[in-house]
């Protein structure tokens, strides 16, 4: 079995936690429960009849003032999911700024953004959403993919974490 | 630290709990209760590899063994959730004393649920604040949207409106114009006329020092003046060479015939429309027809209109006679002064002839006006 260390950063309050919980139990509430520190959630995948990777998912505290992420939650991480809030314009400016503290502290590994509950926003601004989604994937070239996702709905929550583990796995 | 001082300090203060590693990473002493901290199932093997125990060790592989060989001081990982509590987990090599060669690897855990439980209000209270704010921003920019929006709106609509009022004027400006050369046509003569004593009363008007409004006022409603020939017999309206003393007393019922006419609207434009073809008869002197009033009983209005119809009428072709020449026209009011027209208003008209006669050339050549 291949273990990987999989760290989910960004400002507080954009999700984390409840797409971890979505990804790994399958739940959601719309109760806020700030995280406090780390914690750890496992989720095992069979990618073949040969290959099980098992995720170490990382749930660490947000942070709007990115120094204010702590390195040693970060250092290790072979795989990094960045996650702003769509309806947060402030959220997803930081993405940058966290993408810059990865950079400083892993060796190349494969990220992706989740521009997350994307539930929120009624319909007619779908085409906002694409547009947010393509703006961060050409303006971060280190990023795999940006995805809209919703832990509420469920959208692209298998999606970010398969895409991830398949660069996991390369 | 000193091993030894590691070990007091752990049975001193019993919310440390340890797990020594030797140089190879693997387990090979626990304290009591560690078992609160790792999988129990793998802890109960000997010799297992530290990063099966602790699963936040995953990746940091290079940065243990760098502890091992002394290349790095410790690694810190604090706040750590772990079965409803939080651990602050950190490794470090021991030694028996500062000098001494490392002999093994401590895996210290340092339960800090009690400082989380006192900061967790605080940091959910600062979060939630926080998030307040922003949900109060979001909707500040949002209404700021909307009120942009309702702005649009409100600007189009009155755009609209003032476009719908202009129209109305337009058409009011239509409707009179062509009934007044209802009244003109019926007596064969042009609808230019009508339109050319409206241009002339507004400028003897703005001469005479009424306001912009009232002159416009005037300039709509003058052109309704006759509009009570209407109500005349043909043989006497289009009778060719001069009506006998009959004839005329039914020809001068036109101003009053008008004045019915237009008076039964509650319009403003059409009151004073009926006021003008009530009084465009009157005469200075107060012989004129059909109440007789003098001088300025008469509405000024109406003591205009007389002065610019008359001039008007004499420079042109008429059913029964041929213009006039300038010079007797201009001859024929000056003489009228103080008798038939306002002296006053006679002046002003002389003065500036230049500006009736410019208005005459131009009412000539634009063919945009011969349309009505
Ligand atoms: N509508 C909607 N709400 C969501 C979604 N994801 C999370 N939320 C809500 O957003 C709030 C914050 O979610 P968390 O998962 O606790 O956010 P976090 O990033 O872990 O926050 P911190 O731990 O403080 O950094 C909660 O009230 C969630 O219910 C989503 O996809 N849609
Ligand atoms: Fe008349
Ligand atoms: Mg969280």
């Amino acid at each position: 079995m291949i273990t990987k260390k999989v760290v989910l950063i960004g400002d507080f309050a954009t999700g984390k936690t409840s797409l971890i919980r979505r990804y790994v139990d399958n739940q959601f509430s719309d109760e806020y429960l700030t995280t406090i520190g780390v914690k750890i959630s496992k989720k095992t995948l069979q990618i073949s009849d040969e290959i099980e990777l098992q995720l170490m998912v990382w749930d660490i505290e947000g942070h709007t003032d990115v120094k204010a992420t702590n390195p040693a939650y970060v250092i290790g991480a072979h795989g990094v999911i960045l996650v702003g809030d769509i309806t947060r314009e402030k959220s997803i400016e930081n993405i940058p700024l966290h993408l810059e503290l990865v950079k400083r502290l892993l060796k190349k590994v494969p990220i992706v953004i989740a521009l997350n509950k994307s539930d929120l926003l009624p319909n007619e601004i779908e085409i906002e959403i694409e547009k947010k989604v393509l703006d961060l994937d050409a303006s971060l070239p280190e990023v795999l993919k940006v995805f809209d996702t919703s832990a509420k709905s469920s959208k692209n929550v298998e999606a970010i974490f398969i895409t991830l583990s398949q660069a996991l796995l390369l | 630290m000193h091993i030894q001082e590691i070990f007091n300090a752990i049975y001193e203060k019993h919310y440390y709990e340890y797990i020594v590693l030797d140089k190879t990473l693997n387990c090979i002493e626990f304290s009591d209760k560690v078992i609160d901290y790792v999988d129990i199932q793998e802890a109960s093997q000997m010799y297992r590899n530290i990063i099966k125990l602790i699963p936040e060790l995953v990746g940091l592989e290079d940065e243990l063994q760098e502890i091992a060989q002394g290349s790095r001081e410790g690694i810190e990982i604090p706040l750590v959730h772990r079965k409803k509590a939080f651990v602050t987990i950190s490794i470090q090599a021991g030694r028996k004393s500062r000098y001494d060669e490392i002999e093994s690897i401590i895996v210290l855990f340092e339960n800090v649920s009690q400082f989380v439980q006192m900061q967790q209000k605080s940091i959910q209270d600062r979060n939630d604040k926080e998030l307040l704010l922003l949900e109060l921003d979001k909707k500040n920019s949002s209404l700021e949207k909307y009120n942009k929006h309702m702005m649009h709106l409100v600007e189009a609509e009155i755009e609209k409106n003032s476009r719908l009022t202009n129209e109305i004027i337009v058409t009011q400006r239509e409707v009179i114009a062509t009934m007044g050369a209802i009244g003109e046509t019926r007596s064969k003569e042009t609808g230019d006329h009508v339109l050319r004593v409206g241009e002339y009363a507004k400028t003897l008007a703005l001469m005479a020092g009424l306001s912009e409004q009232e002159a416009e006022e005037l300039k709509m409603a003058s052109p309704m003046h006759d509009i009570g020939k209407v109500g005349i017999e043909d043989a006497i309206l289009n009778k060719p060479g001069k009506l006998t003393a009959t004839e005329f007393e039914v020809m001068k019922e036109h101003a009053l015939l008008g004045y019915e006419m237009l008076s039964g609207s509650k319009q403003k434009l059409l009151q004073t429309a009926a006021t003008i073809a009530y009084e465009h008869h009157e005469k200075w002197d107060g012989t004129g027809y059909p109440r007789g009033l003098k001088g300025e009983d008469i509405h000024i209005y109406g003591r205009i209109t007389a002065i610019v119809d008359v001039f008007d009428a004499l420079g042109h072709d008429r059913v029964y006679k041929k213009a006039w020449p300038l010079e007797s026209i201009l001859d024929f009011i000056k003489k009228e002064s103080g008798t038939h027209f306002d002296p006053s208003l006679v002046k002003l008209f002389l003065d500036n002839i230049h500006v009736f006669i410019s208005i005459q050339e131009h009412y000539k050549s634009d063919k945009k006006y011969h349309k009505v």
